[in-house]
């Protein structure tokens, strides 16, 4: 698994990130970047005192994420920056580079088309991006690291062919 | 009396509260929130609203499973409010105390939260090293 961890997860900070990722791979390095959690102290302070002492969390608007590319000054160990959608994700990709690893972890959007497992619900033109990413980069659907990830292009062919039928 | 909100993952918090309740009885001003894998956080936010609303003229013990899991977390975010207290790692033992002690009214609620969370971390032994202790 490469070092740099994209995660798409809706819940941020929680027990799977915690005791699957955090604790497991001992991650020093936790970014969250979202549009409205960067304005959100009470949030933000609640995701850091979960964390534990040897992880720092720092949070980030998308256009601040992007301007400071703080990704590429962290030279060693590994680094997990969370998002909460797909659409969030394609929006950094500007920041990608081939030393990552994107992961959907937790997407329960409100609408879907998809049941990718029991916690993967995605809507149609999400797959279809998440399609578009998986033909640069793999894309996994991992929810905790000890589990064996399973590349996305497999759920596609899964899903089209449900659909076929 | 202090009302009791339970937020857990999954059935655990709703099987704790049946389970408390074979013991001590029916109990009054208690709500159960589970959270299933396929709830988002909005919606669990929106339940824990509406169970914190139901309670507004009360104050509010919220027992949650894991501290920095999905539902300690979303309660946190209520600690603003002075009438509101969040215990994590909810248990039989702790449960039974906040019940017991709740039908006090001299106790207030954050002497129910202490001694509640010192009942669950109080009542986790290793037993096998306390028989060889006192044999």
């Amino acid at each position: 698994m490469n070092r740099i961890i994209y995660r798409v997860d809706d819940r941020f900070i929680h027990g799977q990130i915690l005791e699957g990722w955090v604790n497991y791979l001992n991650i020093p390095n936790i970014m969250i970047v979202n549009d409205v959690l960067s304005g959100d102290k009470i949030r933000t302070n609640i995701y850091k005192s979960v964390l534990p002492e040897s992880s720092k969390l720092s949070v980030y608007s998308i256009d601040d994420f992007c301007k400071k590319q703080p990704v590429s000054k962290i030279k060693k160990n590994y680094v997990m920056i969370i998002v909460d959608s797909v659409h969030d994700l394609l929006s950094l990709k500007k920041a990608f580079n081939d030393d990552i690893y994107i992961n959907i972890g937790c997407v329960v959007s409100k609408e879907y088309d998809i049941c990718v497992t029991d916690t993967v619900f995605l809507r149609t033109d999400e797959l279809e991006s998440l399609k578009e990413l998986a033909s640069s980069y793999e894309v996994y659907v991992h929810k905790v690291s000890w589990e064996k990830p399973v590349i996305l292009s497999k759920f596609i062919g899964k899903v089209q062919n449900e659909h076929r039928r | 009396m202090v009302s009791i909100i339970i937020l857990t993952h999954g059935l655990l918090g709703e099987e704790l509260y049946r389970t408390a309740e074979m013991i001590v009885g029916i109990q009054d001003k208690v709500e159960n929130i589970s959270i299933h894998s396929g709830l988002s956080l909005n919606e669990a936010s929106l339940q824990l609203e509406a169970a914190i609303d139901k309670f507004k003229d009360d104050c509010c013990i919220i027992f949650t499973d894991m501290f920095g899991g999905s539902p300690s977390n979303i309660s946190m975010a209520y600690l603003a409010q002075d009438s509101i207290e969040v215990v994590s790692g909810v248990n039989l033992p702790m449960l039974l105390k906040a019940f017991t002690m709740r039908m006090n009214p001299n106790y207030s609620l954050t002497e129910i939260a202490s001694a509640s969370a010192e009942a669950g971390r109080s009542s986790i032994k290793v037993a096998g090293s306390l028989l060889k202790i006192r044999s």
